[in-house]
C-alpha cells in the first residue's frame, strides 16, 4: 500500500515539531511493520456496524455442523462432543500466511473476516442474519448459506440449553437489554490465562498432554481395577474432562504443524526472494515447535502466546485479552538481544510491532451491545506492564520498553496498555509511557500497583506474590495469573447500566423505556418529604440490579461445567489438568468477581441536585421535577437548566456532591460483601464505561442533573461529565482521592484530558510526572489521558482518510478516532482539556 | 396465569418465529418494527422489542387476536411481526436505518431487511 | 474427471496420502496473503474455478 501522500514530503522534524504523531510513526517504522500496519481489517464497529468489506466467516458453521452429525451417530458429554467440534475445525479451517509476516494464526478464515460460530447463541445467529453489511459476497448465495446455518443450529446451541437453567425472569431483564450487558456463559466473556503453568518456559502443550494422558491411565486403572468407592461417578466425569483435554491439545498441536507446512511449501514452491525463503522456514520451524514444546526465543515465544489466544478464541467468543507481555516474553528478549545477540533491537521491534498487530487484527462476531459499547475495537485488550516480580522488586525491562516504543510506531488502538506504576520505576521507562501518551495513543492508562495489590487481597484474599502476580482481567480489575488466583470466565453480564438506579427512584422502578417493571416498585416520590427517603428508594434499586446481575452470573458459572464446558481452557490450566474438573468449577478456584459499573456518576451528580434544589433549597418540589423528568425536560427548560447550573457536581472537589459519592459507593461496598460468588468470594463496584455512554444514551430516560433521553452520558468511572469540572485537574484529583481505593471497590476509573501544546518537551514531562505524584500522594488507582487537540479530531471528522491512525482514549480502552460513531467523537471532543 | 407460564408465552412467540426457516420470512406491509408504539430492543440486533400500549399475555397473531391492556410487563413482539390485526398499529413517519450510530428504540432500525424501507 | 490431486495449487500430505493442501495466493485491498485449505486428493473438481492441471 502506498504511503500517505501528505506524509511523503515532510521531515520527521517537522511532524514531530506540529506533533502529527500518527505522521511521524509511518516515517519512521520499518518497510514491513509499515506494510503489516496497512494490511490490517479493522474488525470494530462504528456505532452498530462493521467497517465496509469486514464480512462475517461461514467455515466454522458448517465445519462446526459435520462435526455436530458426526457425533450424532453416537453422542459423547458435551464437553468432547466440543472438544471434537474444535478439533475438526482446527485440522480443517483455511488458514493463511500475509505477505513479509513472521507470526501467523487468526480466528477466522481470511484477513477480511470476523468468526463466528452458529453453535454458540440463536440471538447472534439471528443477528448476523440481519446483518444489513457484513454477509460475504456475492451476497444472495451467502444469505442463503447464513440461513442454513441458522435453521440447523436453531435449539442446539449453547443458548438453547443455559437459558432454560437460568431464573427466566431475570433473563428477561437482563435481555431487555436496559438494566446491563450480556449473557451469562463461560462461552462468552473475558478468560483469564494461569500464565504462570504456561509462560514460565516449563511446558508446552505436549508436556500437558503427557500429564493428561497419566492421569487417565491412572484414573482409568482406579475406575476399573479397583474396588468402587463412594467417588466412583465422579471419576468417569473426570475421565471425560481428561478426554477431552487430550483430543483439544492433539488438535491444537497438529494446528501449528498446518502452519509450519504452508510455510515450508511457499519456501519451496512459491518465494523467490531468498531472505523472505529464510523467514518462511524460520516460520515453519517456528510452528513445528511451539505450542507443542515450550518456546526457546523470542519468535517462538510471541507465536506460542498468539496460538493459545487463537485457541482460546475459537472455543469461545473473548472481549478482553488478559496479558502481560514484558514480563513473560522477557527471558526469552533478554536471551536473543541482550545475552547471544542472535537479533538485533531493530529486529526485534519487528517481532513485537506485528505482534501487537497481530493482536489488532483478531475480529469475532459480537452482538450489538458489544458492537455499540465497544465501539472501533473488537473487545478491550489491555495489556498490563512493568509492575513488580512476586518478591516486590521492579520489574520493568528491555522489552518494556520496546513495546511502549513499538506501540508508538504501529499505532494500533488496540491492544492498549495499562502501566503498572510503582515508586521504583526508573525514569527512563517513565519517559517512554509518557511518550506514548504525548503521542496521543491514549495509553498506557497508570495503575496504582501498590494500591492494587492491597485491594485484591482485600477483596479476594489473594495471597501478597500471587496478588502481585496480576494482569488487566478486562479494561479495569486486576486479576492474578496464578493457579488458584486467575478467573476463567468473567462474564460481561454482571455491568450495569447504573444510571438506571436514579432514574427507578424517579419511575417506581418501571422502566419506561423497555416498557418494564425492572426492580422492586418503591414509594412514589413526589410522597418523599427527606432526602433520606431518596436514598432509601437508590438503595432499593441499587441492590436489585446488581443482586439481579450477579444472580445471573452466579448461576452462569455454577452451571458451566456441565452445561457449557471449556476443555481447551481447562486443558491449559494447572487446576483442571490436575484435579479433573472443568477450568470453570469454582470449586477450585479463590474467585476474582466485580460488578462493573457503567454511568455511575450520573447517580451522584442527579442525587446531589435533588438535595441541593428540592431538599435544601426548596426551589422545586418532588412533584415538579417529577413532572419535567416525565415530561423529558420539555417545557422545562429553565428548570433543567437549573439543575445543570446551580447544583454541585462531581469533580470540582466540592464536599457537598464528593460526600455524596463517598456515601454512594460505601452502601455498595456494604452490599457488596453481602454479595458472594461461586467460590464464595465478595462482588465489589468497579465503575468504568467503554463506549457504553453512548450505547446507553437512548436507553436511559431523563435524569435531575439535567440529562435528557438520548443526551450522551458521561464518559464513564468516575470521571466527571464533559465540561462539567471547571475548577482544573487537581481538584479533579481532590475529589477522586476522597474515595478510598482499597475498601469502596474494586478499582475506579478516571479520563483526563490534557492539552497537547502544554506538555510538549521537558518541561511538559516534568509537570505530567508531578500530576502523577499527586494522584498517587492521594491514593487513586488508574487515570488515563487524552492528548490530542480539538483542531486535530475536528480535521479527523472532515477528512478522514487523512487522519486514520490518530487515536482517542474512549473509555477503558482507546480506539481510532475515526472508527467510532459521530456522536461518540462529539461526546469525546466535549471533554475539558485540564492545563496542568 | 402463572409468571412464568406468562414470560414462557412472551418469548416463545418470538422463538417459534425466528426458529422457523429462514426462508419462510417475510416482511408484512404492516409490522410492529414501524410502528410509532414499538421500542427495538437494544440488547442484541435479532430484532425484538417491546410494544408500548399492549400488555404481556397479548397475541396479535392469535386467531383471533388477544390483546391485553392491564399489566406491570409490554408485550413482546419482533419487527417483522404482522401487525395486520392490530388495531393500535401506526405507521411511523421517520425510520432511522443508519447503522454507524448506537441504538434508538424509538427510531432506529438498522437490520437488513428494513434497508429498502 | 479431474481431481485435485492433478492440480498444480494441491500438495499431497505424506503423512496423510488421502488428503493434502491446496495453497493459493490472495490479493484483497489491504493485504497478499497465501491459503492453505485441506482437500481430499481424489475431489473432483469439475465445481473448482481455479483448477489448473499439473501436466
Amino acid at each position: 500500500m502506498a504511503a500517505n501522500p501528505a506524509v511523503m514530503d515532510q521531515s520527521i522534524e517537522s511532524l514531530e515539531k506540529n506533533q502529527q504523531w500518527w505522521w511521524v510513526a509511518e516515517k519512521k517504522r520499518s518497510r514491513r511493520l509499515d506494510y503489516l500496519r496497512k494490511s490490517i481489517w479493522k474488525k470494530g464497529a462504528v456505532g452498530g456496524l462493521y467497517n465496509p468489506g469486514v464480512k462475517v466467516d461461514l467455515e466454522q458453521g458448517f465445519l462446526g455442523m459435520e462435526a455436530w452429525k458426526a457425533n450424532a451417530i453416537f453422542p459423547e458429554p458435551e464437553n468432547i462432543r466440543l472438544a471434537r467440534e474444535l478439533a475438526h475445525f482446527l485440522d480443517n479451517k483455511t488458514i493463511f500466511i500475509t505477505d513479509h509476516a513472521q507470526l501467523v494464526g487468526y480466528v477466522g478464515s481470511l484477513p477480511h473476516t470476523v468468526s463466528w460460530d452458529p453453535s454458540l447463541g440463536e440471538m447472534l445467529n439471528e443477528e448476523i442474519y440481519n446483518d444489513p453489511s457484513a454477509i460475504p459476497d456475492p451476497v444472495d448465495e451467502n444469505l442463503k448459506k447464513v440461513a442454513e446455518l441458522c435453521d440447523f443450529w436453531a435449539g442446539k446451541t449453547l443458548q438453547a440449553r443455559i437459558i432454560p437453567a437460568f431464573d427466566l425472569e431475570g433473563m428477561m431483564k437482563v435481555m431487555s437489554g436496559a438494566i446491563g450487558w450480556g449473557l451469562p456463559t463461560s462461552r462468552s466473556g473475558y478468560a483469564g490465562k494461569d500464565y504462570e503453568y504456561l509462560m514460565t518456559g516449563k511446558r508446552g502443550f505436549a508436556d500437558i498432554l503427557a500429564e493428561v494422558e497419566k492421569k487417565l491411565d491412572e484414573t482409568y486403572d482406579k475406575l476399573h481395577n479397583q474396588p468402587p468407592k463412594r467417588d466412583n461417578s465422579s471419576l468417569t466425569d473426570k475421565l471425560q474432562t481428561w478426554e477431552a483435554m487430550k483430543i483439544i491439545l492433539e488438535a491444537c498441536i497438529r494446528h501449528g504443524k498446518r502452519y509450519a507446512r504452508l510455510a515450508r511449501i511457499l519456501a519451496e514452491n512459491f518465494e523467490s526472494d531468498s531472505k523472505r525463503k529464510e523467514e518462511l522456514v524460520r516460520i515453519a520451524e517456528t510452528c513445528e515447535r511451539v505450542p507443542a514444546h515450550a518456546p526457546r526465543n523470542l519468535q517462538e515465544s510471541l507465536q506460542y502466546d498468539l496460538f493459545i489466544q487463537l485457541f482460546s478464541r475459537t472455543e469461545a467468543v473473548e472481549g478482553a485479552w488478559p496479558s502481560r507481555p514484558d514480563y513473560y516474553h522477557w527471558p526469552y528478549y533478554k536471551k536473543d538481544v541482550l545475552d547471544e545477540k542472535s537479533i538485533s533491537e531493530e529486529a526485534a521491534m519487528d517481532l513485537v510491532g506485528e505482534f501487537l498487530i497481530r493482536a489488532a487484527e483478531v475480529g469475532q462476531y459480537k452482538p450489538r451491545w458489544t458492537k455499540e459499547g465497544l465501539q472501533g475495537i473488537d473487545g478491550t485488550w489491555v495489556w498490563t506492564l512493568g509492575g513488580v516480580y512476586p518478591d516486590g522488586t521492579d520489574a520493568c525491562n528491555d522489552l518494556t520498553v520496546a513495546f511502549l516504543r513499538a506501540a508508538r510506531l504501529v499505532r494500533v488502538a488496540n491492544p492498549t496498555f495499562a502501566f503498572r506504576w510503582h515508586p521504583k520505576v526508573k525514569d527512563e521507562v517513565m519517559r517512554e509511557v509518557f511518550e506514548c501518551i504525548r503521542h496521543g495513543l491514549g495509553y498506557p492508562s497508570i495503575r496504582n500497583d501498590p494500591l492494587l495489590v492491597q485491594n485484591s487481597m482485600h477483596w479476594h484474599g489473594h495471597p501478597l506474590e500471587e496478588a502481585r502476580t496480576w494482569v488487566h482481567q478486562a479494561c479495569m480489575s486486576p486479576c492474578p495469573t496464578t493457579k488458584h488466583g486467575f478467573q476463567p470466565m468473567r462474564m460481561a453480564s454482571a455491568t450495569a447500566n447504573c444510571a438506571k438506579i436514579v432514574e427507578y427512584v424517579f419511575t417506581q422502578g418501571f422502566d419506561k423505556v423497555v416498557n418494564m417493571q425492572m426492580t422492586p416498585k418503591t414509594p412514589d416520590p413526589r410522597t418523599f418529604t427527606d432526602f433520606e427517603q431518596v436514598m432509601e428508594a437508590w438503595n432499593v434499586h441499587m441492590r436489585s440490579i446488581f443482586g439481579l446481575l450477579v444472580s445471573g452470573v452466579n448461576r452462569g458459572r455454577s452451571v458451566a461445567s456441565r452445561i457449557t464446558p471449556r476443555p481447551y481452557l481447562s486443558a491449559v490450566s494447572e487446576r483442571s489438568v490436575e484435579s479433573g474438573l472443568d477450568v470453570c468449577d469454582p470449586s477450585i478456584s479463590r474467585g476474582n468477581s466485580w460488578i462493573t459499573g457503567f454511568t455511575w456518576v450520573e447517580n451522584v451528580d442527579s442525587l446531589a441536585a435533588v438535595k441541593k434544589l428540592v431538599f435544601d433549597e426548596k426551589r422545586y418540589t418532588m412533584d415538579e421535577l417529577c413532572k419535567a423528568l416525565d415530561a423529558n425536560w420539555e417545557g422545562y427548560e429553565q428548570m433543567r437548566l437549573d439543575f445543570v447550573r446551580d447544583a454541585p457536581k462531581w469533580g470540582n472537589d466540592d464536599d457537598f456532591v464528593d460526600n455524596l459519592m463517598v456515601r454512594c459507593l460505601q452502601d455498595v461496598a456494604k452490599y457488596s460483601r453481602e454479595l458472594e460468588c461461586p467460590s464464595g468470594n465478595s462482588w465489589p463496584l468497579l465503575p468504568e464505561n467503554v463506549s457504553g455512554n453512548i450505547h446507553y444514551a437512548n436507553m436511559v430516560g431523563a435524569l435531575p442533573n439535567g440529562r435528557r433521553l438520548g443526551d450522551a452520558l458521561y464518559d464513564g468511572g468516575i470521571s466527571p461529565g464533559p465540561g462539567l469540572d471547571k475548577k482544573g485537574p487537581t481538584a479533579v484529583l481532590k475529589s477522586c482521592g476522597k474515595i478510598d481505593h482499597v475498601g469502596d471497590g474494586r478499582a475506579f476509573l478516571l479520563n483526563q484530558r490534557l492539552s497537547p501544546s502544554q506538555l510538549a518537551g521537558e518541561k511538559g514531562y516534568q509537570l505530567w510526572k508531578a500530576y502523577i505524584r499527586t494522584w498517587a500522594d492521594l491514593g487513586l488507582d488508574h487515570v488515563q489521558f487524552n492528548m490530542v487537540s480539538d483542531e486535530t479530531l475536528r480535521a479527523a471528522q472532515r477528512d478522514p482518510e487523512k487522519y486514520q491512525e490518530v487515536i482517542v482514549r474512549v473509555a477503558g480502552y482507546s480506539a481510532h478516532f475515526v472508527d467510532i460513531s459521530r456522536k461518540t467523537q462529539d461526546n469525546i471532543i466535549q471533554r475539558t482539556i485540564q492545563g496542568i | 396465569m402463572s409468571r412464568r407460564d406468562e414470560i414462557r408465552q412472551a418469548y416463545s412467540g418470538i422463538y417459534a418465529q425466528q426458529a422457523a426457516p429462514k426462508s419462510n420470512q417475510k416482511r408484512p406491509e404492516k409490522m410492529c418494527g414501524v410502528c410509532s408504539n414499538y421500542l427495538e430492543a437494544a440488547f442484541t440486533g435479532e430484532g425484538v422489542g417491546t410494544c408500548t400500549i399492549l400488555k404481556l399475555g397479548s397475541d396479535i397473531l392469535a386467531n383471533p387476536p388477544v390483546f391485553v391492556m392491564e399489566g406491570e410487563n409490554g408485550y413482546r413482539t419482533m419487527n417483522l411481526r404482522d401487525a395486520a390485526a392490530c388495531p393500535h398499529y401506526s405507521k411511523m413517519e421517520f425510520v432511522d436505518k443508519d447503522g454507524t450510530e448506537c441504538n434508538d428504540p424509538k427510531y432506529r432500525r438498522s437490520m437488513r431487511q428494513m434497508q429498502d424501507l | 474427471m479431474a481431481q485435485c490431486k492433478e492440480c498444480r495449487n494441491f500438495f499431497s500430505d505424506e503423512n496423510q496420502p488421502a488428503s493434502g493442501d491446496c495453497i493459493r495466493k490472495t490479493v484483497d485491498p489491504r493485504q497478499a496473503y497465501f491459503t492453505s485449505k485441506r482437500m481430499e486428493a481424489l475431489r473432483d473438481t469439475k465445481d473448482c474455478p481455479d483448477f489448473s492441471n499439473k501436466k
